[in-house]
């Protein structure tokens, strides 16, 4: 079973997936982003940490598209398993308003948003596709 | 009076990578068939730009992990470009980086930045005749400030109008001591919001802050083999 436990740690100090991590936020170690977050949260099956989610305060051009931002990290080894796709329904049984954006470049990431039944394609530009939980 | 000693040059940092990625990065810089990469990371995502010739498909993910392994010693970027050189049997990586706050889509660019109360200080800098003409509330200013260090601080692309009427700068109205002033306004603002980085050219354009750069330090690696780990009796 999969659960999303809060944390209150620092992502790269603590991740034993660094690259990870720096490659779905490549801008983590700007103080603005730091500053910005309002909650991480560890995703968990069986014992073993597969993931991270990080709510954060919306930057700029995206303060359109809600009041957080979510973004959701399964390590490289754990993906493909439907493990992304299980924190997202868990994520959504909240009913909370969310938002997660995907960059045009990162083809998985972008597919795997593709297909995931309860988000709906918001907004989109040349760099970046944004999703919105679709019971919004 | 001597001459002063040359600055002592600062050792690279020591990266390892796997011993067979090791071995081909050798061969392709050496052959001068891999040349550059960059990277421009922002918010959700990192463009990478090859400059390579060699038959070697992994050689973008092999640099893209290394970026990522490293990149926190370049400082915050916007764009790095890591130049390869193989001398002396030893492979070196060259990083130069700079911030461009426009490009990361975290930064808030004009953070701070008041136009009206920018306006009213040039406009108090002209002299009293062109005072009388106009009003604050009508200049349009725009001017390009690069600052290396208290003694480099300069100004160009210096531009004052009336409403955007281009047939009448007032630019010239401004004595290089009041030029000094307007880039030590734009300056002080820059550092109390973006940071004290040591350099930075800053746009205002038409009284609105249009770019923030800085440069980060240039950083070298020396890359070895990664040694391989020792076993358990």
């Amino acid at each position: 079973m999969i659960t999303i436990e809060p944390t209150e740690v620092d992502l790269i100090a603590f991740s034993s997936h660094v690259r990870d991590v720096r490659r779905a936020f490549p801008m983590i170690s700007h103080p603005l982003f730091q500053r910005s977050i309002l909650g991480i949260s560890k995703i968990v099956e069986e014992s073993t940490e597969k993931g991270f989610i990080v709510n954060l305060r919306p930057f700029g051009e995206f303060r359109a598209f809600g009041l957080v931002e979510t973004m959701l990290l399964v390590f490289t080894e754990f993906q493909r398993q439907g493990i992304g796709r299980a924190a997202i329904s868990l994520l959504n049984a909240d009913e909370k308003p969310r938002f997660f954006v995907s960059a045009i470049s990162n083809s998985v990431s972008t597919a795997f948003f593709n297909m995931q039944s309860g988000l709906i394609l918001a907004h989109e530009t040349p760099r970046y596709k944004v999703y919105k939980t679709a019971s919004l | 009076m001597s001459e002063p000693e040359p600055d002592k040059q600062k050792p690279p940092k020591v990266t390892e990578v796997d011993p067979e990625v090791y071995k081909k990065l050798c061969e392709v810089v050496e052959a001068g068939t891999f040349r550059s990469v960059s990277f421009s990371p922002w918010h959700k995502g990192c463009d990478t730009e090859l400059n390579a010739t060699c038959d070697w498909d992994d050689l973008q993910d092999e640099m893209e992990s290394w970026y990522y392994d490293n990149q926190e010693d370049f400082g915050t970027h916007t764009y790095a470009t890591v130049v390869p050189y193989y001398n002396n049997k030893k492979l070196l990586f060259d990083v130069s980086a700079h911030w461009d706050r426009s490009m990361d889509q975290v930064s808030e660019l004009s953070e701070g930045w008041d136009d009206v109360a920018f306006q009213d200080f040039v406009y108090n800098l002209l002299p009293s005749k062109l005072k009388k003409q106009t009003s604050s509330e009508d200049l349009w200013i725009s001017v390009d400030v690069d600052y290396e260090s208290p003694d480099q601080l300069s100004n160009s692309a210096f531009s004052i109008s009336e409403s955007g009427d281009e047939e009448k700068d007032l630019a010239a109205s401004i004595t290089p001591k009041n030029e000094r002033l307007i880039a030590e306004y734009v300056l002080k603002w820059c550092q109390e919001n973006h940071g004290p980085d040591d350099n930075f050219s800053i746009t205002i354009e038409n009284n609105e802050v249009g770019g923030v750069e800085s440069s980060c330090p240039s950083e070298e690696f020396l890359v070895i083999p990664k040694k391989p780990e020792a076993t358990k009796p």
